[in-house]
């Protein structure tokens, strides 16, 4: 489903030049469940940019689903994002002044939806993370934990393969971080490719294989 | 992706931020209220103007004299009578003085003209009777006054036959004007009419300040011109020395004054259009900085660069858009009570309220393109790290 072959990415500072991923190669299969661990500053957040297109690497090939996207444009990228890839973030990423049934819907206002079936399918997206009670409630007035199910509602409302989720708990106290966790797992075996980041090998221990990034590279490669 | 959709969300995001997207259509509104106000009040300006001289008949030619050395008596006026295309004749002498009948006086303009020159300036008599020839030879001391004279005069007396002192002299008030309505020249029954010969010796003058020349008809009105012009030029031996005006003439001047005067005041206003433009780009690029993490978001669930572009635009387009609305609807009922209020016509000119419109909606785009333009290129990496 997704194969990087020797990605690096490396940042110009101005005068020095930081190389953050140093040729990393790796293969996730199609229904997945893939955790990457690391220390801050190993350079998972951005391998998990360059998986999600929302970065380019500097050297490198990335295949997702069978084909060459590295070289892609910016237009071609977006619907990459849009069809093929969920995002769950840290910091939820909901518009604030956008109802959680809103911000469910708004992938699927890109992709050109008519407003009946984007509604149909945003709420069936919230039942799924059982929310269809707080729809017309701004993420203000959602807690930490009902907040991020609204972010995986949206990541799920597209039906995308694949689901990246960066640091899901991080974000969250204990009940609602096990309460995501297990939306996760059983997105996985749903038969979603997942891959999760994290820096909590608890956490990490729930995927199927976790794999460690350190100073841009990869170390070990560990099946649970 | 569907505009619906995309417009929707400009709204959204418009209403969210109700007091600055006020202060900011605020530059719009008040932009296409000037245009639309001073255009059509303008243009009331003009066409009353038109009017006012029209009603004056379009077959005057007025004849002014500023020579020192030579001047056109009295009796030289009737020369012009001899020439081509020439109907009638007065001379005419004006002077301010103060009238009074009893205990009341007003200030006015006395004119002094011949048998001819009510006819010529298109006043009827009311009540009484005419200046005759009669009049004017025996140098007799009487007056026909308009109705705004009469009124501040003998308030509700007859004024037929009683007597009033004009500068100093006693007159004998032998006919009222009828109506004539007021222009914008002023109050056309504010006025008094008295023989020229008497008026002119009481002054202790020969000379005539101006003549007023009727054409037989419109179209003989240039042939009648071109004479007086001759006749004058041979007399004066000066071009300098006189001015012939003939109505159509003063009506082009008017018509090119006041038109150039409601371009100068549009453009002003139109000014005010583009710098209410500038607002908005201000405001649109302070957006963008301030929603760089929702663009991010946006693009990271797919929004391409177009999708943030439209939106973006949109936003833009719909405060010129509407402050153009508002402005326009402002400006109408404005034009409305400002020249009820002073009296004065005023036309609605649907091309000026649309050209306004349609130029604060361009205002808004162009101005919104920068902003949108910056906004569709963040990349949605950076954008998503941004606090």
């Amino acid at each position: 489903m997704i194969y990087l072959k020797d990605i690096t990415k490396t940042y110009d500072m101005g005068s020095v030049q930081v190389q953050v991923l140093r040729g990393i190669t790796l293969h996730v299969a199609e229904g997945e469940f893939l955790s990457i661990i690391g220390p801050s500053g190993s350079g998972k957040s951005t391998l998990m940019n360059m998986v999600g297109c929302l970065d380019v690497p500097t050297t490198g090939e990335y295949y997702l689903d069978g084909k060459e996207i590295s070289t892609y444009n910016e237009k071609q990228l977006s619907k990459i994002r849009n069809q093929k890839i969920g995002f769950i973030f840290q910091k939820f990423n909901l518009l604030p002044k956008l109802s959680a049934l809103e911000n469910v819907e708004l992938p699927l206002i890109y992709r050109g939806m008519s407003s009946k079936e984007r509604k149909q399918r945003s709420i069936e997206a919230l039942e799924k993370v059982g929310l269809t009670d707080r729809m017309s409630h701004n993420p203000t007035e959602l807690s930490g934990g009902q907040q991020q199910r609204v972010a995986i509602a949206r990541a799920l409302a597209g039906d995308p393969p694949v689901l990246l989720a960066d640091e899901p708990t991080g974000n969250l106290d204990s009940k609602s971080g096990s309460d995501v966790m297990n939306l996760i797992r059983q997105l996985s075996e749903e038969g979603k490719t997942i891959v999760l980041i994290t820096h909590d090998t608890d956490v990490a221990k729930e995927a199927k294989r976790t794999i460690t990034i350190k100073d841009g590279l990869l170390l070990d490669n560990i099946i649970n | 992706m569907n505009i619906k959709s995309v417009t929707k969300m400009a709204f959204q995001s418009i209403i969210s931020n109700k007091m600055r997207t006020f202060l900011t259509m605020l530059g719009i509104i008040i932009g296409v209220f000037a245009v639309i106000v001073l255009i059509s009040l303008g243009q009331g300006a003009t066409a009353g103007v038109t009017d006012s001289i029209s009603s004056m008949g379009s077959n005057i030619i007025s004849v002014n004299v500023f020579d020192r050395k030579k001047s056109i008596d009295f009796n030289d006026v009737y020369e012009f009578e001899k020439l081509e295309g020439v109907k009638n004749v007065t001379p005419v002498y004006t002077s301010n003085v103060t009238i009074k009948y009893e205990l009341e006086t007003t200030d006015v303009s006395v004119t002094g003209g011949n048998e001819n020159y009510l006819s010529i300036n298109n006043y009827e008599i009311g009540s009484g009777r005419a200046i005759s020839p009669v009049d004017v030879d025996y140098r007799n001391k009487i007056a026909v006054i308009g109705l705004t004279t009469a009124e501040n005069l003998f308030g509700k007396d007859d004024p037929i036959d009683k007597e009033i002192s004009i500068g100093g002299e006693k007159y004998t008030v032998v006919g009222v004007l009828q109506d004539k309505g007021s222009t914008i020249t002023g109050d056309s029954n504010d006025t008094v009419v008295v023989p020229v010969t008497t008026i002119m010796r009481q002054s202790g003058t020969s000379a005539v300040n101006s003549i007023t020349v009727q054409a037989n008809s419109a179209e003989e009105s240039v042939t009648a011109k071109e004479n007086v012009e001759n006749y004058l030029l041979d007399y004066f031996q000066d071009e300098d020395s006189y001015r012939v005006f003939s109505q159509d003439e003063m009506l082009n001047v008017l018509n090119q004054t006041t038109s150039m005067l409601t371009a100068m005041l549009g453009g002003i206003a139109g000014i005010s259009l583009l710098v209410g433009g500038i607002g908005i780009m201000n405001i649109m690029l302070v957006t963008v900085t301030e929603r760089t993490r929702e663009i991010g978001i946006r693009k990271a669930i797919g929004a391409g660069r177009a999708n943030i572009l439209i939106q973006f635009l949109i936003e833009s387009s719909v405060m010129s858009g509407v402050g153009g609305i508002i402005g326009a609807v402002l400006g109408v009922v404005a034009s409305n009570v400002i020249s009820n209020m002073m009296g004065i016509t005023y036309k609605i000119n649907l091309p000026v309220i649309i050209g306004a419109f349609g130029f604060s909606l361009a205002v808004g785009v162009f101005f919104g393109l920068y902003p949108a333009n910056k906004a569709s290129k963040l990349k949605p990496v950076d954008a998503l790290r941004y606090e």
